[in-house]
């Protein structure tokens, strides 16, 4: 199946609902006030419920309870409170196919890893907008959940010869002669109306040497990090069997040194601790 | 809104920034920028700027009180390195974090009646980090400015201390080239020959890597020298100390002498004591027992009564010489003379003394050599190298000679007294010339004289405007050389 087939396929993809649409819309407007966001997430109940749930996290551990979404949005920023509303969306989408094959629950694990070492890694490497590095990591892999959307047989085809091969996924998708679920990931996030650092971030996360010219290389390269170091510590599941490679490139282009990665990767374990509430968004909301 | 930004309001807001931060050459001159510029974006009321500890450094639009909810909101923007809005009685406190990869230098506080919206949110977020990273700088380049400080006072201390020393002190690189020195350094005090000793042993050292030493003596000044290796900077160089010892050398010198003059006296009172007990033993022989002798024993006593006054007289004579030599009152009496009859002569008022040690006198020049000296004090002179030769002669060796040879060169004359016995080791051939030194103190106490002789041979040859110096092997023998001109009429 060709990469057009597919992304064909994603048309019919569920698209985030009118709701989520606007709270991008207004997150992304420069004129945006706190308020304008708060009204428009308020507009569906169930999200403002789950979005204030998560701003009191221990992720975020503020240092008191905040009860009205306008002062979330303040204290915490808009593009956090985007980043909340869109986890609430893409953890519903992909628990809603309950027939599905993979593992969701894991899956989304691995999401979540890969989005708070995204952040975090920002905060390392001394990059201010360490929010777009949150939603980036966080929709890294979405192009898994479109593949296997659009074929179920595909994805598993895949995900058994990344076991038995012990390769990547994204290794096993080129044995398949299959396009890189990386670039289904962009394809999808364009579609959404998500910056173009989020869907270019994704798109590069296995490749970042061949977005040497983009000008998110630096993002691309903290979502790779990232991804490889959540991978290896087995934080959820991300269908992916071994065969994981940390580009040099990209420890070169953002400056990493070893004893810098461990000091990271004791922080990201730490910081990983506090980050169970996102594990657990429908639970208590479902009802 | 209220705060939104025309592109063209943006860069030039941009350019004043920049090109204040590019001029700030401290800290506060820094933050004063960067507070300017969130005054331009967001009409403040105040501005408060903590430090990283979060203490406040710098306030603008009067004191504001910070209680303790707001501290809390503070140290999460300063730990999440998250920018924050906090509503707060009818006015929004803007929390900027100052951070640098991952280390928050500080905080900025900015009140305001007016919400920010999005896009100037990111805007001072970003001036926030870039002041950071220039704050780092600045603090590092005024750590760094007090550090400088810090070694320079400690440097100047330190020469303070070193210029103190009456020790002159340098340190020199592998050129040769002085990279430090102490105030008292300095080598024009030395002759050109003890400069290049002194350059040359900081060369040795260098070559060896290992300490080295140096005595020199400048005048009436003694100096010890020691060159040390060091290194700085992985760089080996050496650090040179001369010190003066002049004080410690002429303490030396004259407790030598003193040992020298006790020795002398104990010496002399024993040279003295034999040839008076001699006498007095006679004499008392003669008086108590004279109609018991017969004429020729008498006659043999006397003569041995004679002779030994003869010896004390020379002994005395000897001391008197030293005393006049010593005080520079010998005047000399120039008569023109035969040298190797002078020698000749002399050979044979020691013969005696030749034959009861066994010593075969040889004179090797049979021509006359004439010269015009003092003949008095040349034969004094010949007279104690021959007998100098006779007395340390080898008791146990066959074939035992003092051989005397003169030669003319020139308008000098060369006479050379060599023997073949016991000979003097290497370190004291400049020392027997030396008032009051005998090698027998050292070695001999069986043979007998003053100690004076070759002194006062030497102080007679000097005077004459000659030389007398010696080559000798322990156990091979010794010669003699004294040089004399011929003088005068030639």
């Amino acid at each position: 199946m060709k990469l057009e087939e597919i992304i064909a396929k994603v048309e019919e993809l569920p698209t985030p609902d009118p709701i989520v649409q606007k709270i991008i819309a207004v997150a992304s407007d420069p004129n945006a006030s706190a308020k304008d966001l708060a009204d428009v997430i308020k507009l569906d109940p169930s999200l403002s419920v789950r979005v204030l749930r998560l701003v009191n996290s221990a992720y975020y551990g503020l240092p008191r309870k905040i009860a009205q979404l306008s002062e979330a949005v303040m204290i915490l920023g808009f593009k956090t409170v985007r980043n909340l509303a869109l986890s609430v969306f893409t953890y519903s989408s992909l628990m809603r196919r309950k027939r599905s094959t993979i593992d969701h629950t894991a899956l989304w694990k691995h999401f979540i890893g890969v989005a708070v070492a995204s952040e975090l890694m920002a905060q390392l490497v001394g990059y201010p907008n360490k929010e777009e590095l949150f939603v980036a990591g966080l929709l890294h892999d979405i192009g898994k959940v479109t593949l296997e959307f659009v074929s179920p047989e595909m994805f598993a085809a895949v995900a058994k010869l990344t076991k038995t091969l012990k390769i990547s996924f994204f290794e096993a998708e080129k044995k398949l002669n299959l396009p890189n679920h990386a670039l289904i990931s962009m394809k999808t996030i364009e579609r959404w109306g998500l910056p173009e650092l989020v869907s270019q971030a994704c798109g590069g996360h296995h490749t970042p040497e061949s977005f040497s010219e983009s000008l998110y290389s630096d993002v691309i390269s903290m979502i790779h990090v990232s991804d490889f170091f959540v991978n290896t510590i087995n934080y959820g599941e991300s269908y992916s069997y071994g065969g994981f490679v940390l580009s040099p490139y990209a420890l070169n282009l953002l400056g990493l040194k070893p004893r810098m990665l461990t000091n990271y990767l004791k922080k990201l374990k730490e910081k990983l601790m506090t980050a169970d509430e996102f594990l657990k968004i429908e639970q208590e909301a479902v009802s | 809104m209220l705060n939104q930004i025309s592109s063209h309001r943006l860069y030039s807001l941009l350019s004043s920034f920049i090109r204040e931060i590019m001029n700030a050459t401290e800290p506060d001159l820094l933050l004063d920028a960067l507070m300017r510029i969130f005054q331009r974006f967001v009409d403040c009321e105040h501005i408060v700027v903590l430090d990283k500890d979060l203490n406040v450094k710098k306030i603008k639009g009067g004191n504001v009180e910070i209680d303790e909810e707001l501290k809390k909101m503070v140290r999460w923007v300063a730990s999440s390195h998250s920018p924050m809005s906090l509503p707060k009685q009818e006015m929004f406190v803007h929390i900027f974090p100052l951070v640098k990869a991952g280390k928050t230098l500080g905080v900025l506080l900015a009140w305001s009646r007016e919400e920010i919206v999005v896009e100037t949110s990111e805007l001072l977020r970003t001036f926030a980090f870039l002041s950071a990273v220039v704050l780092e700088n600045l603090e590092l380049y005024s750590s760094l400015q007090r550090q400088h400080m810090v070694l320079e006072a400690t440097k100047n201390y330190m020469q303070r201390i070193l210029d103190s020393f009456p020790q002159h002190i340098a340190v020199f690189d592998q050129d040769s080239r002085i990279v430090f020195a102490n105030k008292g350094y300095s080598l024009s005090s030395f002759g050109e020959d003890a400069v290049s000793r002194i350059i040359q042993l900081v060369q040795k050292t260098f070559l060896t890597g290992s300490r080295q030493t140096l005595e020199v003596e400048e005048g009436a000044n003694f100096y010890s020298i020691v060159a040390e290796p060091v290194e700085y900077e992985g760089q080996p160089q050496v650090l040179l100390v001369i010190t003066d010892v002049t004080n410690t050398k002429e303490v030396e010198r004259l407790k030598a002498i003193d040992q020298l003059k006790t020795e002398f006296v104990a010496n002399i009172s024993h040279e003295l004591k034999t040839p008076l007990a001699a006498i007095k033993a006679y004499a008392e022989t003669i008086l108590t027992s004279f109609e018991m002798f017969d004429q020729q024993t008498l006659n043999e006593f006397v003569q041995i009564i004679y002779k030994e006054s003869q010896h004390l007289e020379s002994i005395l004579e000897g001391l008197l010489d030293f005393s006049k030599l010593e005080q520079k009152m010998l005047i000399l009496e120039k008569t023109t003379f035969d040298l190797t009859g002078l020698v000749r002569e002399t050979m044979r008022s020691v013969e005696e003394l030749a034959k009861s040690k066994q010593v075969k006198l040889e004179l090797l020049t049979k021509e006359p050599v004439l010269i015009r000296a003092d003949q008095r004090r040349i034969r004094q002179v010949i007279t104690n190298l021959l007998s100098n030769g006779i007395k340390y002669s080898k008791e146990d060796s066959q074939e035992k000679y003092v051989r005397v040879k003169i030669e003319r060169k020139d308008d000098r004359v060369l006479i050379e007294v060599s023997d073949n016995g016991i000979g003097i080791p290497k370190e004291y051939h400049e020392k027997v010339f030396e008032r009051f030194f005998r090698v027998g103190t050292v070695m001999d106490h069986r043979v007998e004289g003053t100690g004076l002789g070759l002194t006062i041979a030497k102080q007679i040859v000097e005077l004459h405007g000659g030389r007398i110096w010696l080559e000798s092997e322990p156990g091979v023998g010794t010669t003699i050389f004294v040089e004399l001109p011929v003088g005068g009429e030639r």
